[in-house]
């Protein structure tokens, strides 16, 4: 059976709370603090870190917290922010985030939100005036559904900082999922043509095929566009996107848009255009390894989607030099055998005829 | 727990002081966990924080693990290791005079260096030899009052003279007879220009990596076997109990137990205690 605590103001009683004794926790948060030797200091912090913390324990860290002239009261707030625990019921958290808020040390305000990293309560202290607690709250933040309209909101609020650079780095970890929610909080921010470059920073970090998916390939949000702005908006974004992708489009955007392509022909004719600008960038990303993923591609495959791969193999092979142009040429040529139709397609393709 | 001043005067306490030994992503690292040494960052996580590049972050971590100021934390963090720097500290305090411990001569400096698991080698501008710990001259096979510039390019091919040349930071491998990280740094003695040269032993973190990583996919493996089919079998039960046997199911549950016991994750069952007696 599971207990729900969420509601529960007291944390439980446990059996090493017992042992734990007030005065030692006492003795070590002055010890760490202000001892006389860094041997001494060090020990106190490996035994506070081994300490397992009740309500007791709780207790008077939050007392030495509350006492605006203690000299302990940053080491409290980081014993906090380490038995991460002791704030993980509702009453408790409501608790912290009010004296964050209230917070007049810029030091103890981030250790308080250091312990706060990786929940979604973390977001509202991104805009604070205290850099170092902005800076705790941005490099603690969850890129979950909860935080994305924050993560945008701070992002294209024209901050040039550090935090800037960690919020697109955490970016890189977004979940595929969320890339649709995120492109449409961006929608609804209010862009300026001197936010382009942010636009681009950010969509260099997302994963290129969702960012396809939801921008380029569909035709834009469910909910109206009608709004000539918003439509605008819609296009500016969109040719944000193809100009990121085109000019450094990755190998899983490849391959997906090479099979896509080899599958639908309307999807083929649909993107022949970006297809290109992306096979202009592309013959880094192309070995072996690629080339196998394409023969692997027409494995039982009909003579069209063969035809279609060929065209793109005919577009990419004339860009690539070396073992992989080679490589390229001896796909086409295996794929000539397969029907003389085929073969004559192929030859007309390599010769520019279509 | 310290403010920025007050870290990097910690840091300049620290056994070894920073701004000789380590290197810059290495003392910027020690600094964060110094200002909170209740720290339990990743490697993605401290190169967030200091705008370091993977491998950048995972080298100077492994560096100040090696060096004795770091270690793992749970499944991925890393700690200060405050109980080595502890045992350090004390150590010093009771060996060297406190006096003579900022002093950079070289019977100090091997008595300072002489605990760590690292070899430190200092060249003036001509190569010739400053100072050197066993271990720098142990690790590299140089003979006892021998080692100097030219030396240490005939045992590693690497000329330390480079560092003063424009490139201030050169570090390599050698892999035989065993696993050894170089680096060499341009730094400043007392009397001009100097080569600061830092030799890690990397065989114990490259076996530790090996062991670490089998037991986990041995576990993972087990896991799968004796944990996530049984549970499925359980979750099965449970949502549509008339589609799924449940003799199936307990002896599914039975099997989570075993696995349990297995790993000391639950205590052997009174029945089985009997039958052992």
């Amino acid at each position: 059976m599971v207990m729900d605590i969420r509601h529960e103001e007291e944390l439980p009683q446990t059996a090493s709370e017992q042992q734990e004794s007030t005065p030692q926790l006492e003795d070590l948060l002055t010890a760490a603090a202000q001892g006389e030797s860094l041997g001494q200091r060090a020990r106190a912090v490996e035994h506070l870190r081994h300490l397992v913390l009740g309500i007791s324990g709780f207790k008077l860290l939050w007392s030495v917290l509350e006492q605006p002239g203690d000299p302990r009261r940053l080491v409290a707030a980081q014993v906090i922010g380490y038995h991460r625990r002791l704030i993980s019921s509702a009453p408790v958290m409501e608790r912290l985030l009010r004296t964050i808020r209230l917070e007049a040390n810029t030091w103890v305000a981030a250790a308080l939100v250091w312990g706060l990293r990786q929940k979604d309560e973390i977001q509202e202290f991104l805009f604070g005036d205290q850099p170092k607690v902005a800076r705790e709250a941005a490099l603690g933040l969850p890129v979950s559904h909860a935080t994305l309209e924050s993560l945008v909101g701070y992002l294209f609020a024209g901050q040039e900082n550090d935090n800037r650079r960690i919020l697109l780095e955490k970016l890189r970890t977004i979940d595929p999922k969320l890339v649709k929610e995120l492109v449409y909080h961006i929608l609804d921010e209010d862009l300026t043509e001197s936010e382009d470059e942010t636009l681009h920073a950010v969509f260099q970090e997302l994963p290129q095929v969702p960012l396809f998916n939801v921008t380029i390939e569909s035709g834009g949000p469910e909910r109206a566009l009608d709004r000539p702005e918003q439509d605008r908006a819609w296009r500016r974004l969109i040719r944000a996107v193809e100009q990121v992708l085109e000019a450094a489009p990755g190998p899983e955007l490849l391959r997906y848009l090479f099979e896509k392509s080899s599958e639908e022909e309307r999807f083929a004719r649909r993107h022949a255009r970006f297809l290109d600008a992306v096979l202009m960038r592309a013959d880094r990303f192309v070995g072996s390894d690629f080339l196998m993923y394409i023969e692997r591609l027409t494995n039982q495959a009909s003579e069209d989607k063969i035809a279609r791969l060929a065209q793109l193999l005919v577009d990419l092979g004339s860009r690539l030099s070396g073992t992989a142009g080679e490589q390229a040429a001896e796909l086409l040529e295996s794929w000539k055998t397969r029907s003389a139709a085929l073969k004559l397609k192929i030859y007309h393709m390599q010769q520019g005829i279509t | 727990m310290y403010t920025d001043s007050s870290a990097d005067s910690l840091l300049a306490q620290l056994p070894v002081s920073c701004g000789q030994s380590l290197a810059g992503a290495e003392c910027r690292i020690l600094h964060e966990y110094v200002a909170n040494p209740f720290l339990d960052d990743d490697f993605q996580g401290i190169g967030l924080r200091l705008g370091m590049s993977r491998p950048e972050s995972v080298a100077a971590l492994n560096g100040l693990c090696q060096s004795g100021y770091m270690k793992s934390a749970g499944q991925r963090g890393f700690m200060l290791d405050l109980q080595n720097v502890v045992t350090t500290i004390e150590d010093l305090e009771s060996e060297v005079p406190a006096e003579l411990v900022s002093l950079h001569s070289r019977a100090i400096l091997d008595d300072i260096l002489g605990g760590l698991p690292l070899g430190l080698i200092m060249l003036n501008a001509d190569g010739g030899l400053e100072a050197a710990n066993r271990l720098g001259k142990t690790w590299l096979g140089a003979e006892e009052g021998e080692l100097n510039g030219s030396v240490f390019t005939e045992l590693t091919g690497f000329d330390p003279l480079i560092v003063l040349q424009g490139f201030p930071e050169v570090t390599f491998c050698r892999k035989k007879p065993f696993p050894l990280e170089v680096t060499m740094y341009a730094c400043e003695l007392e009397d001009g220009p100097g080569i600061m040269i830092l030799l890690r032993d990397t065989k114990v973190q490259d076996e530790a990596t090996r062991t670490y990583s089998d037991i986990q996919e041995e576990m993972f493996a087990r896991m799968r076997e004796d944990l996530v089919d049984p549970i499925r079998i359980i979750a099965g039960y449970l949502e549509n109990p008339e589609g799924v046997d449940l003799g199936q199911a307990r002896t599914a549950m039975e099997q989570v137990h075993i696995f349990m016991e297995y790993f000391f994750l639950a205590e052997r069952s009174s029945s089985s205690d009997q039958t052992g007696q």
